[in-house]
């Protein structure tokens, strides 16, 4: 899968005021306050949530990952894209 | 708006918060200022009826007293009893249910929990101010302010999870940890135990409130180390002018409790730091879910050094499971007691007595009710959970 073009690798990923997260056994589950609406991940999702909210960078959460699971980096990069994208239209993350 | 049910006190319950002596003397006073001998009252939340009484004692003409639980009924015995009865009308009801046949010049409620931010209790307001009051009638309480300080209460805090964090086995419990520091607990610290000086996170104006949320950020610098637990919230009420009381540690003890919401790890600041803290209460279907955010910025660095988010919605205990089937896209399937409640309603809506209902299910569903008495239990169960009562 191609990597989203409008993703910058370059940016931080923070998450949104106003958002708690917990896991729940091996998934995550988000809670936009502001929405009302909360958003699972499962236990791959969970991971690239972790890296992505604790890194520099998503290009370091993006190596991170890589170098921890046996993933084509081609497809981590369109996955891992995609992810982001969808966490940033559900208003849980913001890049900066 | 749809209708609300104001979680229910017992009788029992109802007669913890009559006899809080403070609270009860404090709304006398306030109704003692405003009623005249023309005073058309509504009352939301009757209880015992003791106070729609003891408007009357004070003048009043006419009470209108409303109560969703079934306590209503022994204050209806009770206003017989005490002569009061021609005065007073109990409405068994929701309050957003009941129209009044004239508008009044005084509505008095208490029903809040251990915070104002308590079920529908907003929501309630502001329906019977629209719809009840006079323009200019006399609204009691008139205004609430939530207050909130972080404490150092280590007692307290080992109260909260020492479940967890001991066991006689050497288990890891962590995981009941997490669930047990995302919840809104009643308790109360001492004086000397709160950390910072009290801020203040709303104020609900009855009189012109129309938002149910409330968020708000706060910070607090320490001036010498100091290890923290959790924060404690209480509120100062406004009943009506100079008469109100407090929750406050400080205060005398009253039937609401406090408010305590444990971090999710004990907090230490240095000299320097910085505490930054957000509480958010969102109404979501008529329950309040409470969020807490804590942030520790360093005095050297100014990084963040802590970082801590809870929320009681994570503290509920439901499983992914239970999540997953709350989710847009679920489909639910139903279960064999779904099944069996669709029948019963549907032979409620055909208008069948209980016996024949219960006749049904003993044929349809033998297994779960192989006989009368466990048939009749369940037919009358849905009877009162789900029929409207036209006599018998």
């Amino acid at each position: 899968m191609a990597a989203n073009p409008a993703i910058d690798f370059g940016k931080r990923a923070v998450v949104t005021l106003d958002v708690v997260a917990s896991q729940v056994a091996q998934e995550t589950v988000l809670l936009n306050l502001e929405s009302a609406s909360y958003f699972g991940l499962d236990e791959i999702g969970t991971r690239m949530w972790q890296l992505a909210t604790t890194s520099a960078t998503l290009q370091q959460a993006y190596d991170a990952f890589l170098a921890e699971y046996d993933v084509e980096a081609d497809q981590l990069r369109g996955d891992f894209s995609t992810l982001i994208e969808k966490l940033i239209s559900a208003g849980l993350i913001e890049l900066q | 708006m749809s209708g609300f049910k104001i979680d229910g006190y017992s009788v029992s319950g109802f007669g913890g918060m009559a006899a809080d002596l403070p609270r009860v003397l404090a709304y006398s006073e306030a109704l003692r200022r405003v009623i005249t001998p023309e005073s058309v009252i509504v009352e939301i939340g009757t209880g015992t009826g003791v106070m729609a009484m003891h408007a009357c004692q004070l003048g009043a003409r006419r009470v209108y007293a409303i109560e969703a639980e079934d306590g209503i009924e022994a204050a209806r015995e009770s206003a017989a009893q005490n002569g009061f009865a021609d005065r007073i009308v109990f409405i068994h009801d929701v309050s957003t249910k009941v129209t009044l046949p004239e508008p009044a010049d005084i509505l008095f409620s208490d029903l809040r929990g251990i915070l104002p931010l308590h079920n529908a209790h907003l929501e309630t307001i502001i329906d019977a101010r629209r719809r009840f009051l006079k323009p200019g009638g006399v609204q009691i309480p008139q205004r609430d302010t939530l207050m909130v300080a972080p404490v150092s209460a280590p007692d307290l805090y080992a109260d909260v999870i020492e479940p967890w964090s001991k066991n006689p086995f050497g288990l890891n419990m962590d995981v009941g940890r997490r669930w047990t520091t995302q919840q809104q607990y009643r308790r109360r610290v001492q004086p000397e135990q709160i950390a910072f000086p009290a801020q203040a996170w709303a104020v609900l104006d009855y009189a012109t409130l129309t938002e149910l949320n409330y968020a708000q950020t706060f910070t607090w610098t320490a001036e010498a180390p100091i290890t923290l637990h959790g924060y404690q919230v209480w509120f100062e009420a406004v009943l009506y002018d100079d008469i109100g009381y407090s929750t406050a540690p400080d205060q005398p003890m009253m039937a609401y409790g406090t408010t305590f919401f444990p971090c999710a790890e004990v907090v230490t600041l240095a000299a320097g730091d910085t505490l930054r803290a957000r509480l958010r209460a969102d109404n979501f279907s008529g329950t309040y879910t409470f969020s807490w955010h804590t942030q520790v910025i360093d005095g050297a660095t100014q990084t963040v050094r802590t970082h801590l988010q809870q929320s009681t919605f994570f503290g509920g205990l439901e499983s992914v499971r239970a999540l997953h089937m709350r989710s847009q896209g679920y489909q639910p399937h139903l279960s064999r007691m779904g099944q069996i409640d669709t029948a019963v309603l549907s032979w409620m809506a055909e208008g069948h007595t209980l016996r024949v209902i219960a006749q049904q299910l003993m044929q349809h569903f033998a297994p779960e009710y192989p006989n009368e008495i466990e048939a009749m239990t369940k037919a009358g169960d849905m009877s009162v959970k789900y029929g409207e009562y036209h006599g018998s």
